[in-house]
């Protein structure tokens, strides 16, 4: 079957076709734009019902064609688990979102009832039960989406890029959740970038490219080239076998920037129908030593405060006791926010003009050139490949190409310390190392960059220091 | 942005209420708030309803809003008053017209601030769904009240990202400066909205027919009360 979005030229999916039976674990894989998320919608109905365009072929799930049937028909036999944890809850407390999908779906109260309670027993989710999700982290927010589709008990449970904001914990628990409902017996079909946690569930791996399949391995087809990195790398596709992350007890030489004594502690926050929440310190750090010129990657689980000390360093966030030392005199707040440069997390946050040369030159002059020339410009944007994109529309960018371009205005902002947080979620093998090989030029350039990151990958790809902060936290 | 991560040490509310009644109490407080006059019965309907609010910040522990928003607008309503008592002078008609302005739009505002964040999703839903309203109403309702909390994130967020590039007023201009705020906050907000609408689809909101919701909401005494003094309010207007 083949798919072409109605604002787009070229075919999304091409000559797809693909066949999953129950207990099926389908994974599949491929570049950015490769189709993968096109392929999902297809079975979940979003495709043609939401997303319009030129459908050829049919689409058939336990005897039900969710292109011609309503999505609500389909969302009976067919359950979907979205990337961005953030974006996917309709309701605001963990009970109201499990029971939403079977309230919906027109169950009796009673059955609601005991499903949401066995969701929350079987997710893990009691104690989480009366909290607000604002103030739920990114993997149990995926965890609570994830008990709200189990819910409805659907045959088959489609999955786009669930791990792509998750720490490893958090993807370690959702491998665990997606083992069950294999081992339930239904069919399961993941979409993702990230390999390592799905080696040894699959029964399939399909891997597309440009719209259509360029490869498929069975299970152990795919667990025998796991090892294999130059396999996969020729396929496009990241590691299996993910690189240790070497010791952080190496001793450093040469100039460093220090961080002292920081302890960081949330205000009390309200909560619709919970009330105010005491939160503990959110990181506390003795002494952090960080080379001057050279990339520092900072690791640790979601909540071990790596956000936190980012906007710590930057000055976004004002200091409760802790100091920054460079080369042992200390730079305070003011001096921070003029010094540091933070790229975010969700960087479309931080993209704001017209095309990706005005974003180059608005931060030349924010940086004090009166008259940005324009070699300067040209000299910023072949350091991170962004020439032929000069042009565009900086939301109209890929992600890896968008990382880059703010790892761009960091190097035009002559800012001497460059933190990034989570630079690579969810970029592909190609994207990942272009990010890294931005990294790399900014360093080049002198900048002491702070990467805090999960991607092991990046890591070994490209820091020459690792920094794990510990957790202070028993959740995820 | 990463949000804090802590064991759960929340204190429960004083006491929560039916949403149906803050609709209620609303609808009955912006009618009387600004049809109400100066004199006798409609000035103490207009503190009857100016307290409500208050007393809906102390049920979920927002105790030290509640006080300045007392504050304010007993001190408005009392320089209202006290002015009335004699002859006005022009500064005074002026100081009294400010003064009843604020103590008439406080209250709403302060009422619906109460109710976005004490009321929830589902709760909502599940009420408005119990009075037989069409979803055209319902749906719409639970999204907005859904996307409050979103919008004030994702505008911190963008703030955040501003101050960190050092975008400020000064450097960039008024023009500028509120442009790449709202873009940026604009595409976050459709792009988040879209998502939202395909996980909710994918998990049935489209289908018609009745849903049966588990959500648990209903009359309290504390309702009671507060439904007593919006009769007691509109009453006192009405005989004034």
């Amino acid at each position: 079957m083949s798919f072409r979005y109605a604002a787009s030229a070229t075919p999304a999916l091409s000559d797809f076709s693909l066949k999953v039976a129950p207990g099926e674990f389908v994974v599949l894989t491929g570049p950015s734009g490769c189709g993968k998320t096109t392929a999902t919608r297809l079975f979940n109905g979003l495709i043609p019902h939401f997303h319009e365009g030129e459908l050829a072929g049919s689409v058939e799930v336990n005897g039900l064609t969710p292109a011609t049937q309503q999505i609500w028909e389909t969302a009976l036999t067919v359950g979907s688990v979205f990337q961005n944890p953030r974006s996917q809850f309709f309701t605001t407390d963990p009970v109201s979102e499990i029971s939403f999908g079977c309230e919906n779906l027109g169950f009796p109260a009673q059955v609601t009832t005991r499903r949401v309670e066995r969701a929350l027993r079987d997710f893990h989710l009691e104690p989480l039960r009366q909290r607000s999700i604002f103030a739920l982290s990114g993997g149990e927010k995926q965890r609570v989406a994830c008990a709200a589709v189990a819910a409805t008990e659907p045959r088959m449970y489609v999955l786009d890029e669930p791990s792509a904001n998750l720490d490893s914990a958090a993807t370690g628990r959702l491998r665990e959740i997606m083992a069950q409902w294999k081992a339930e017996g239904a069919a399961v079909i993941v979409a993702e970038h990230r390999l390592g946690h799905l080696a040894d569930l699959a029964d399939r791996l399909v891997v597309l490219d440009e719209g259509r399949i360029v490869a498929e391995y069975s299970g152990d087809q795919f667990r025998a080239m796991a090892n294999d990195d130059d396999a996969l790398t020729a396929l496009g596709l990241r590691r299996v076998a993910l690189p240790s992350i070497p010791p952080a007890n190496t001793p450093l030489q040469g100039p460093i920037l220090e961080v002292r004594d920081l302890t960081y502690r949330y205000s009390r926050r309200h909560v619709p129908g919970v009330g105010a929440q005491r939160q503990e310190p959110a990181l506390r750090l003795e002494r952090l030593s960080l080379p001057k010129g050279r990339i520092t990657a900072l690791v640790g689980t979601n909540g071990s405060g790596k956000t936190t000390l980012a906007r710590w360093m930057a000055g976004l966030s004002p200091s409760s006791g802790g100091q920054l030392l460079d080369e042992g005199r200390e730079v305070n707040r003011r001096q921070r926010r003029r010094r540091t440069f933070l790229v975010l997390q969700d960087v479309n946050h931080q993209l704001v003009t017209e095309s990706v040369a005005d974003e180059i030159e608005m931060t030349l002059r924010l940086a004090g050139a009166e008259s940005p020339r324009q070699t300067e410009r040209e000299r910023i944007l072949a350091a991170v490949d962004l020439e032929a994109e000069r042009d565009r529309h900086p939301m109209a960018l890929s992600g890896g190409q968008k990382q880059r371009l703010a790892v761009a205005t960091a190097l035009a902002s002559a800012r001497e310390i460059v933190i990034l947080d989570e630079p690579t979620s969810g970029l592909d093998l190609g994207h990942m190392c272009q990010v890294a090989r931005a990294l790399r030029r900014l360093a080049a350039a002198g900048r002491t960059v702070v990467v805090a990151t999960h991607d092991t990958e990046l890591i070994s790809l490209c820091a020459d220091h690792v920094v794990a902060l510990a957790d202070h936290s028993p959740r995820d | 942005m990463a949000r804090p991560d802590s064991p759960d040490t929340s204190r429960p509310e004083l006491f929560r209420l039916d949403p149906r009644i803050i609709l209620a109490t609303m609808g009955a407080l912006n009618v009387v708030m600004f049809s109400a006059g100066f004199n006798g019965g409609d000035a103490a309907a207009r503190l009857v309803f100016l307290l409500i609010p208050a007393l809906l910040a102390l049920g979920i522990r927002k105790f030290l809003p509640a006080g300045a928003y007392l504050a304010l607008c007993l001190g408005a309503l009392g320089i209202e008053q006290l002015l009335l008592a004699g002859d006005l002078t022009g500064p005074q008609a002026a100081a009294v017209g400010v003064a009843g302005l604020v103590a008439r739009l406080a209250p709403g505002l302060f009422l619906g601030y109460i109710a976005v964040v004490s009321i929830r999703v589902g709760e909502l839903m599940a009420a408005l769904e119990s009075l037989h309203l069409p979803r055209q109403i319902v749906i719409p309702a639970a999204v907005v009240l859904r996307f409050i909390p979103t919008v004030r994130e994702e505008s911190g967020a963008v703030a955040s990202a501003m101050s960190a590039r050092g975008i400020t007023l000064s450097r960039v201009g008024p023009v500028s400066w509120l442009e790449y705020r709202l873009i940026p906050l604009l595409i976050s907000t459709v792009k988040s909205g879209e998502e939202l609408t395909q996980a909710a689809l994918t998990r049935g909101l489209g289908r018609p027919g009745h849903a049966e919701r588990i959500c648990h909401f209903g009359l309290g005494p504390m309702d009671a009360v507060v439904l007593l003094a919006c009769v007691a309010g509109t009453g006192l207007w009405l005989a004034g």
